[in-house]
């Protein structure tokens, strides 16, 4: 993408059809976006033309993936180390702590518009608080949590109480 | 530390929100987002969490039972622990570290016990310089536990004479005063046999379990040597690696129509010694190697063949059951 090109900005519209304009080096973090706009020979276009739907991101969620590129579009790009990217959960930024505190079903919407949009630090950054929210919880902490119902049977939840006594304290 | 308590109110009452927000509403939840993405979290996600979200539904029971562990990473193989027993529906038992500075678990890819694969728990001289990373993981700190091995100790000296004479000294007392199970590794060739004796003799893992890798052959060691690792060693699991070869204690189920230590009593050192297949009929010194280990054990030894050259010998397959906490002795020789 070219620095012109990096200044002009674009329309996103939303699945509740409110449309976000957004520059294009800040949205340039969407793979999909940036896929679509190379694809259509729209990169170097002064303008985009019509807004870009995002089908699958409601405008609430699309406000929340936007701020995130907003506040990391200068960051470095991280290189595509598939090994590292399972490492760490510790490495969250306080900003980021402090964006991902909403409600589940915002934190899972969130992951989900990262998954589509193909924005890799968002998606990481999302997976890697709900692992937190997972690490080091027993199967009724787990379900506490996460609001999920215990569908086994005793003698089933007993048989994987057995299975699972490695990993228990 | 306030400031942090106030944040993870903050973040509980949050997630409660959401709890009730997603009873309120049908909203995604961690059981309704699509497969891909649950794959993305449980990326992070170490083996001990997977295997206890296991336990948490069917559809999660569902789900890991049929993950592609190959390309997750996350390995899961049901084992369990009872009177000292480990049983497993697996050839071997799976092991898992992490790197230093990485937070997830991998898998290690081989037998249990393996001494090439348990080099991974070796952050950095772990014991004396870093053992942070062990405190700050509660699960694998669990998992040693349950497989006898907490500390685990790197031991490579400095050259320079001073240093490494201070540098063993300090060693030294730390292992005699440790005494819970380690894992001793260190760089054979970068030992002295008289360090290497003051090393040995300064472990009190009297009664414990411990493993000692010694890239060294056994043979050489002076008989008081390894007289002190087979005292350490009793009422214990005892791994010795001489070079490359592991060394075990496992009774050999699977290539032995008799089981060469059932008559052993607990309290006994048994020695067996295996030797490579493709080197059994070329091993010049086997019977000096033998009457070595005899005469320090003061008991016949006996003796074995593996077929698995290159590989692992005595874990690699047909294992699933193995014992902890009995002081079989069993020694590996290539030459």
């Amino acid at each position: 993408m070219t620095d012109a090109a990096q200044e002009r900005s674009i329309k996103l519209l939303s699945s509740d059809n409110e449309t976000f304009q957004v520059p294009r080096n800040v949205i340039r973090l969407s793979n999909t976006i940036n896929t679509l706009l190379q694809d259509l020979g729209l990169d170097d276009e002064e303008d985009a033309g019509d807004a870009i739907p995002v089908q699958n991101v409601t405008s609430t969620i699309l406000k929340k993936v936007i701020a995130w590129c907003q506040h990391h579009h200068e960051d470095p790009v991280a290189a595509d180390d598939s090994d590292s990217r399972e490492k760490r959960t510790d490495d969250i930024s306080s900003w980021d702590v402090e964006f991902l505190k909403v409600d589940q079903g915002t934190l899972f919407e969130l992951i989900l518009a990262a998954n589509y949009l193909d924005i890799k630090g968002l998606l990481d950054v999302s997976c890697k608080t709900v692992a937190n929210m997972i690490k080091g919880k027993s199967p009724e902490e787990i379900r506490r949590t996460f609001n999920i119902k215990n569908d086994f049977t005793p003698e089933e939840e007993e048989q994987i109480r057995k299975e699972n006594a490695w990993c228990e304290d | 530390m306030e400031q942090e308590q106030e944040k993870n109110q903050e973040q509980e009452q949050i997630q409660q929100d959401g709890q009730e927000k997603n009873l309120e509403q049908e909203k995604l939840t961690l059981t309704t987002i699509p497969i891909p993405v649950l794959d993305e979290i449980l990326k992070y996600s170490n083996t001990f969490d997977v295997c206890r979200l296991r336990g948490v539904s069917k559809p999660f029971k569902k789900y890991i039972d049929q993950m592609d562990k190959s390309k997750s990473r996350l390995y899961f193989s049901r084992f369990t622990i009872k009177n000292n027993i480990i049983e497993t529906n697996r050839s071997f038992i799976p092991l898992y570290a992490r790197k230093p500075g990485f937070d997830a678990y991998q898998e290690i890819k081989m037998p249990m016990f393996n001494n090439l694969q348990l080099d991974w728990f070796r952050p950095s001289n772990i014991i004396y310089e870093d053992s942070t990373i062990f405190e700050s993981s509660k699960d694998l700190k669990l998992f040693l536990k349950k497989v006898k091995v907490i500390e685990i100790l790197n031991l490579k000296l400095e050259t320079e004479p001073n240093l490494r004479e201070e540098q063993l000294n300090n060693v030294c007392t730390k292992l005699s005063s440790i005494e819970a199970l380690h894992y001793f590794s260190y760089d054979g060739d970068n030992l002295t046999e008289q360090e290497l004796e003051k090393v040995i003799l300064s472990l009190k893992c009297r009664g414990r379990a411990f493993k000692v890798s010694l890239n060294h052959h056994l043979p050489c060691l002076k008989q008081s040597v390894l007289g002190a690792i087979l005292e350490n060693s009793k009422n214990a699991m005892t791994c010795i690696r001489i070079r490359d070869s592991l060394t075990f204690a496992p009774r050999d189920i699977r290539s032995t129509q008799t089981d060469p230590i059932k008559d052993i009593s607990e309290n006994d050192i048994s020695v067996i010694v295996w030797f490579f297949e493709n080197y059994q009929n070329s091993i010049k010194d086997k019977t000096v190697y033998m009457e070595q280990c005899e005469r320090v054990v003061g008991t016949k030894i006996a003796e074995g063949v593996s077929s698995q050259f290159g590989q692992t010998i005595n874990i690699d397959s047909g294992f699933n059951t193995f014992r902890l906490g009995k002081c079989y002795l069993h020694i590996s020789y290539v030459d």
